[in-house]
């Protein structure tokens, strides 16, 4: 279909149908609301004629006179007179019926011909409407009866005069809309065709650009409306056009060259990313394997004390792995009741670096071990707070422990030695005085009585004299003191003697053997081995090598050690008292084991267990040399070590390493 | 027993208004000789609108006084302590003719007091007086027996004898039926006389009687009288239609109390002068009816009057 006649259908046709069809819809809306409204014109019409009617019924009835014909004839004159001055020039028309004579009262005989016919019978309701049709016409009632004044009112009005407003609505409208559509669609047409011309032009116009002819151009005029406006666009368009053609043509080039640069330049600069990614990653990488090789434990710590690192060594160390630990809360890892858990947690929570804080912890599943830790804040503020490093020291401690009791050992050892060598010769003197007094009392010996005789009196009255004061035991006792002394001083010159006396080659299981069989035959042990009260357990490796030693001496060590552990159990009335004598090589050494099962010894006692002098019994009882002579035999003259390796509610266990010679294993 | 609990109301409100209130509130006197239910009606109306509008305004009331010596023990009282004082009745009336009192006074339930001499202007009464009066035009009364009696010729006036407030029944009636051309025919009442020797005197001869407004007929007629069924009846107070007087034309007391409550406002609270305050009248008084008296007497009452009126049986 052309423009003009869609233009035409659109714009004059349909509006024009849509119209009519607005105002036929209108109208017959317009018909119902002026037919109901009429309808309750009336009805409100009657209803007040019957409520005066009813008023003044109420007053008559009020003064008890309601039923009296001559008030009632009074009150039906006023209604009367009312109604005819009210009713004259209403659209409807009053009547009244009397029924009491089936007669009008109400129009006059006049009006009473043009309205229809109604008596009494013709209302069967006491109220109503109805639609009424005879030879006078169309008419609607609507009535009520007045049952006490035996009237009927009713309103009569014609079917025309209910529609006469719809009429002049219909005569005023259709000619008003049908006239401008016709003129308004000769006008459309005739407009219409010059501006489609010219469309037309435009059109032919366009497609010879949309074909590639940029240089195409169409006939302009003046513009005086706006379809010259449109036309006088295009062509100024299609000039542009052709001018941006020429134009683009020439900076696609320039654009061109200059992209090529540009990507040149982009591919160095991701090449240089490239490289400070691989770099950055292969710093990542180096700083990961830096953190896994630490030794000590590293643990990274976000603000909220979360772990956010935990290298290998932690994992090793607290056996919790890193997915583990990862996320938890630092003071939920370690345990609380440790030495140091407090001093950290203060200094963590105020983010502040410390070093080198040393003493007890424990942290995840892991054995209270000697830790140095050290916190470092991390300078930037960022999620992450700082590194909590935990260095174990334990051995390092034990090997202070160690060395510190070697000085100490070696000093003391020293000092007694000294001691002895100056002690030796003043009680040999006194010793041998003792001997000379005990051997000058003898009276067997000619020169003593010689000499008694000389002093004026009797050898056996010197002895007398000697034995009422007890002389003679005095005597005994300074020999057997001097004795014990120089036992100890000889203990003590052991001290001094920095290597041992070697005489030859030796089995240690031999010497080993030997010792249990001393002990067995010792006094003290004598009966409980009787009745089996210990339980030696002897595991001596097999083709052991023997080693140059001074087998006396290293009998003498192994005795101490033994039959200290042996009077440990014995003090402890151990109920299944055992000892455990175990031998085996090590590296360049053998190693000997001896373990009880008794009930151990504190920390301080531990520490000073191979201290000359240090004893654990009551004065008399013990000299506090035994594990000290034990100590010096091993060490100073044999070159091997002895250490207490564990000593804990369960029992003891002593080491003892002696080195194996060339010359033995040869 | 609904006006002895007004009282009763009154008479606590007063007692604690009078202690209660401070220095600066208004003090009011109202007094009355005799009983009077006129005055009590008026009274109840202006104690209505003064407890609404102005609850702050100190009332004493002394009714019922026995005589004009009480009257006038009370108005000595009244001068020293208030600050304005209602007078009802003839007695009230008279006391204003005899003294010049420097404080507002307010007269009720009087008759015109025009006639009385009291003042000479209805609209502008001068000096410190105004009031209400039950006063109504004679000459609507005329109109009035005219719906029922159309062809009115003569009429008789029955007044108190010695009353002032006759006097002035007696001079507006004669004016009206001047103006109307009725003849007037006028008898004095005093206790004693026998009221159907009178009503037989003039059976037939005058059309209809006309009471004037005295308490004395209240007091002397008795109810449905049968010499009230042989003359056509009117009254200026609605109480003598319940004894069987046909018709009343009378002013509303509960009105004329609201009135004069608005004119003790205008002088205590507004500053106007008593002097220029009107007299109140009821311009629109009540039609008061006796179905009964008018069946028996034959007459067809006018719709328009049944319409409006008060109807008794």
């Amino acid at each position: 279909m052309k423009l003009i006649y869609k233009i035409n259908l659109f714009s004059l046709v349909f509006p024009a149908l849509m119209a009519l069809i607005v105002v036929l819809t209108g109208l017959s809306v317009m018909n119902r609301v002026i037919y109901d409204l009429n309808r309750k014109l009336i009805l409100k019409e009657i209803t007040n004629l019957v409520s005066h009617i009813e008023s003044d019924h109420k007053i008559l009835k009020k003064a008890g006179v309601d039923d009296y014909p001559q008030y009632i004839n009074q009150a039906k004159r006023d209604f009367l007179d009312y109604v005819s001055d009210k009713h004259n020039n209403a659209e409807n028309q009053l009547i009244i019926i009397d029924t009491s004579i089936d007669k009008w009262v109400y129009p006059g005989s006049i009006k009473a011909g043009l309205l229809p016919e109604l008596n009494r019978d013709s209302f069967n309701h006491i109220s109503g409407e109805m639609d009424l049709i005879n030879s006078k016409g169309s008419f609607y009632v609507n009535y009520v009866k007045i049952p006490y004044w035996n009237w009927i009112i009713v309103l009569v009005i014609s079917s025309r005069d209910l529609f006469r407003e719809i009429g002049n609505y219909l005569r005023l409208v259709l000619p008003l809309s049908i006239i401008p559509l016709a003129a308004g669609l000769i006008l459309n047409y005739f407009s219409l065709k010059n501006v489609i011309s010219r469309i037309n032009d435009s059109l032919f116009c366009l497609k010879e650009v949309e074909n590639g002819n940029l240089q195409t151009r169409m006939k302009l005029r003046e513009p005086r409306d706006e379809i010259d406006a449109v036309q006088q666009a295009i062509s100024n368009m299609i000039s542009s056009l052709y001018s941006l053609y020429t134009e683009l043509e020439t900076r696609v080039e320039d654009r061109t060259g200059e992209l090529a640069k540009t990507n040149a330049l982009l591919m160095q600069e991701i090449r240089a990313g490239d490289r400070a990614r691989n770099e950055i990653s292969y710093l990542n990488h180096y700083l990961k394997d830096i953190i896994d090789s630490m030794p000590t434990i590293l643990i990274g710590l976000n603000r909220d004390f979360s772990v956010n690192t935990w290298n290998p060594e932690a994992e090793k160390k607290t056996g919790f792995i890193a997915g583990k630990a990862t996320g938890m809360n630092i003071f939920n890892l370690m345990d609380r009741n440790s030495e140091l858990y407090s001093q950290i947690e203060i200094k963590v929570r105020e983010d502040e670096s410390f070093s080198d804080l040393q003493g007890k912890i424990s942290i995840g599943e892991s054995e209270v071990f000697f830790g140095e830790v050290s916190y470092f804040s991390l300078q930037e503020q960022r999620a992450e707070m700082g590194i909590l490093q935990i260095r174990d020291i334990t051995e390092k401690i034990q090997l202070e422990d160690l060395l510190r009791q070697s000085e100490k050992m070696l000093s003391v050892g020293g000092l007694a030695a000294g001691m002895a060598h100056e002690i030796n010769n003043p009680l040999a003197g006194m010793m041998q005085s003792a001997q000379n007094i005990k051997r000058r009392l003898n009276h067997d010996i000619p020169a003593n009585r010689k000499k008694a005789e000389e002093a004026g009196t009797t050898l056996n009255a010197i002895i007398r004299y000697s034995e009422l004061r007890n002389i003679p035991d005095m005597i005994q006792s300074i020999l057997d003191s001097g004795k014990k002394a120089a036992e100890i001083v000889d203990d003590m010159v052991t001290f001094s003697q920095s290597e041992a006396k070697v005489s030859s080659l030796h089995s240690i299981a031999a010497i080993l053997i030997n010792v249990l069989a001393s002990l067995k035959r010792d006094d003290a042990f004598k009966a409980e081995f009787q009745r089996d009260y210990f339980t030696i357990v002897e595991e001596y490796t097999p083709d052991l090598p023997s080693i140059l030693c001074n087998e006396k001496k290293l009998e003498q060590a192994f005795y101490n050690i033994i039959r200290n552990a042996l009077q440990i159990l014995l003090d402890s009335k151990s109920r299944d008292p055992r000892i455990y004598i175990r031998l085996s090589q090590g590296i360049n050494s053998l190693q000997v084991e001896i373990e009880d099962n008794g009930p151990g010894m504190n920390e301080e006692i531990q520490k000073r267990i191979f201290e000359p002098f240090f004893s654990t019994k009551e004065i008399n009882q013990g000299k506090g040399l035994g594990l000290s002579i034990s100590y010096y035999i091993i060490r100073d003259h044999h070159g091997g070590n002895l250490w207490l390796e564990k000593s804990d509610e369960n029992g003891s266990l002593f080491i003892v390493t002696l080195p194996i010679s060339t010359i033995g294993n040869a | 027993m609904d006006r002895s609990a007004f009282f009763l109301l009154f008479f606590f409100a007063f007692l604690f208004s009078h202690h209660l209130e401070g220095e600066e509130n208004f003090y009011l006197g109202i007094a009355w000789v005799g009983s009077s239910e006129m005055s009590e009606e008026i009274t109840k109306g202006t104690m209505e609108l003064l407890s609404e509008l102005v609850p702050d305004l100190i009332v004493e009331l002394q009714s019922s006084l026995s005589d004009e010596k009480s009257l006038d023990k009370t108005m000595n009282k009244f001068i020293q302590e208030k600050d304005a004082v209602i007078l009802m009745g003839q007695a009230g009336l008279q006391y204003a003719s005899d003294h010049q009192l420097d404080l507002p006074l307010f007269l009720s339930a009087i008759n015109n007091p025009v006639q009385a001499d009291l003042i000479r202007n209805i609209e502008r009464p001068g000096g410190n007086v105004t009031g209400v009066s039950y006063f109504i035009d004679y000459g609507e009364i005329l109109s009035f027996i005219k719906n029922f009696l159309p062809e009115l010729d003569s009429v008789l006036l029955l007044y108190e004898k010695n009353n002032p407030a006759s006097d002035a029944d007696l001079y507006y009636l004669t004016e009206a039926c001047r103006k109307e051309s009725v003849n007037l025919y006028s008898k004095a009442c005093s206790p004693g006389l026998n009221m159907d020797d009178v009503f037989k005197l003039y059976y037939e001869k005058v059309d209809a009687v006309i009471f004037g407004n005295q308490n004395f007929f209240f007091e002397n007629l008795e109810d449905n009288s049968s010499l009230l069924l042989s003359i056509p009846s009117f009254s200026l107070d609605s109480l003598l239609v319940r004894r069987g007087v046909l018709a009343s034309l009378a002013p509303d007391y509960l009105k004329l109390g609201r009135l004069l409550a608005g004119s003790i406002i205008g002088v205590l609270y507004n500053g106007k002068k008593t002097g220029d305050i009107p007299f109140g009248f009821d311009k629109d008084p009540r039609i008061h009816l006796n179905m009964s008296t008018a069946e028996s007497l034959g007459i067809i009452v006018p719709l328009h009057i049944l319409r409006v009126a008060e109807v008794y049986r």
